[in-house]
């Protein structure tokens, strides 16, 4: 977790003023490249950047809670985007802000997070992404171009192992529309092929837009947050 | 087709199309057994299914429901096969025949008419003749052998006397065999004023299923009585005006087909498709399951 804080007070957007939060004497064995040179000159002796354990920041973390999100095998996609949610919680020090956003869905959690989060916040937003396609991508960098912002992407619980054949009943989470399929062996395959082929897609828009970006499953909440830093 | 219970039959006619389009039209419906996804578009574009198989499903059910109900209703079909038929030319001789109001003569037309229906007779038809006058006279008997039958009609008797219908038509039931597709073709200009009472010989007819086919040269002025035995023996009544009428007439009786007809019970048939249909969407709903 403060590895994870130390990623986000490492981005290149954060503020001058944000990153000095206060400095300390110089104490032997400390490094050479955290000397903050400006207090030492002010001070007269050398002091130390103490930025990683005294800068205030603003964590928030945008949570996908539509139906979409309640797909799953063995649980739902949304209690491991609660444990990531909560895992990014706790990456806040003491004296960090804590900012929570009701999403109403992707296009809409984005949007506040845009107008309602201070713009050093750092942001986490936790969706399946269905909705990409609808957001306009001005609306994704506007969002990365803040402090930090990193998405986990909802992967399908049935990528790997389309779990039907024969004649099947869908239905939407979202809208509960139903619809019937004849689902053979060269339909689940395209289905699997498909859905990593979006999955990539989703996770190189997010990327050049900006954003950290790192997949989850339904298994696998808070380390996901880890390796999403570990990838950037 | 018939039916033992039509009711059942157009019950059956009715769930085939509104339990298709019913299941057609429910699919749509939120199901509680459905597989829920959280992007039905993405599925619908990534699975990439034809929809024919779906609608051949919903067909499959609604045919097997409506089958079982027809097999119910006691289907039969009847079941028409060309058979080998006998026909008898019963040509009238008499006197009036030479009358040239269609020309050259109604004798001589008939005569050309007759040689034109045995000329376009489908293979298979035998064709006997028969004249009458006062009397009948058996020129040949049923046969297939169509030079036989040009030769008999080289030995049709000069019209004279007077006309005996009802005996031309006993003379030629009489060459007809006792069974299978069998026709008289009457090619007459008259009433008849002597011997049998062409009635009586038309009860008889009837009752051995024998066709009487009429063709009146001529203004005959009892037509309508002949027009009303032809249609107590099922038969066709004509009255050509001109002699290429008449072969035309004759032609078309000639053409006519004689069908052996006999009926089929289809209830295990039915019944035997509506289980496979049956089987075939059971199957393919106990398919569709988790792997």
């Amino acid at each position: 977790m403060t590895c994870v804080r130390r990623a986000v007070l490492r981005t290149r957007s954060l503020p001058k003023e944000r990153v000095c939060g206060g400095s300390r004497e110089y104490d032997p064995g400390n490094e050479a490249r955290v000397i903050d040179w400006p207090a030492s000159a002010r001070r007269g002796s050398i002091q130390i950047r103490e930025r990683d354990r005294h800068a205030t920041l603003a964590w928030a973390a945008v949570v996908d809670t539509s139906p979409s999100m309640k797909a799953g095998r063995d649980r739902s996609l949304g209690e491991a985007a609660r444990e990531a949610g909560e895992f990014w919680r706790e990456c806040a020090a003491p004296g960090d802000r804590w900012l929570g956003v009701d999403p109403g869905g992707l296009l809409g959690g984005l949007d506040r997070a845009l107008h309602r989060l201070p713009g050093h916040s750092a942001r986490l937003v936790i969706s399946d992404f269905c909705d990409l396609p609808e957001v306009p991508d001005a609306l994704l960098r506007a969002v990365a171009r803040g402090l930090d912002s990193t998405a986990l992407v909802a992967r399908d619980p049935w990528r790997k192992a389309f779990p039907l054949a024969g004649f099947v009943t869908i239905a939407d989470l979202e809208t509960g529309a139903v619809r019937k399929f004849f689902i053979g062996a060269s339909e689940r395959l395209r289905f699997e092929r498909l859905a990593g082929e979006r999955e990539r897609s989703v996770l190189t828009r997010l990327t050049k837009a900006g954003w950290r970006a790192a997949t989850f499953d339904e298994n696998d909440g808070g380390r996901a947050v880890l390796r999403a830093f570990r990838a950037a | 087709m018939t039916f033992a219970h039509p009711a059942l039959a157009i019950l059956a006619a009715i769930v085939l199309p509104a339990g298709f389009l019913g299941q057609r039209l429910t699919a749509g419906l939120r199901c509680r057994s459905a597989f829920a996804y959280s992007n039905l578009d993405f599925m619908t574009s990534a699975l990439n299914t034809p929809r024919w198989p779906n609608a051949a499903f919903d067909f499959a059910c609604a045919a097997s429901f409506s089958l079982l109900l027809a097999a119910s209703a006691g289907p039969r079909v009847w079941i028409t096969t060309p058979a080998s038929a006998a026909i008898v030319v019963c040509l009238d001789t008499s006197g009036s025949m030479n009358t040239r109001d269609i020309r050259p003569s109604r004798a001589s037309a008939a005569v050309l008419a007759i040689r034109s229906f045995v000329n376009v007779a489908p293979t298979g038809l035998r064709i006997g003749l028969v004249s009458f006058a006062g009397d009948a006279q058996r020129l040949l008997a049923p046969t297939g052998d169509r030079r036989a039958i040009i030769e008999a009609l080289e030995r049709i008797p000069r019209p004279n006397g007077q006309t005996a219908i009802g005996d031309g038509l006993l003379a030629s039931a009489a060459m007809l065999p006792d069974a299978g597709p069998r026709a008289i073709v009457l090619v007459t200009d008259g009433a008849n004023n002597h011997g049998v009472d062409p009635r009586a010989a038309v009860r008889k007819l009837a009752a051995t299923h024998i066709r009487l086919n009429a063709i009146v040269v001529g203004g005959a002025p009892f037509s309508e009585r002949l027009r009303k035995y032809t249609m107590e023996t099922s038969g066709i009544f004509s009255r050509p005006g001109s002699a290429a009428d008449l072969m035309a007439q004759i032609a078309r009786l000639a053409k006519a087909r004689f069908d052996a007809r006999a009926s089929r019970d289809c209830t295990v048939p039915c019944a035997v498709v509506a289980l496979f249909l049956g089987a075939a969407a059971w199957l393919g709903a106990a398919g569709a399951a988790r792997l």
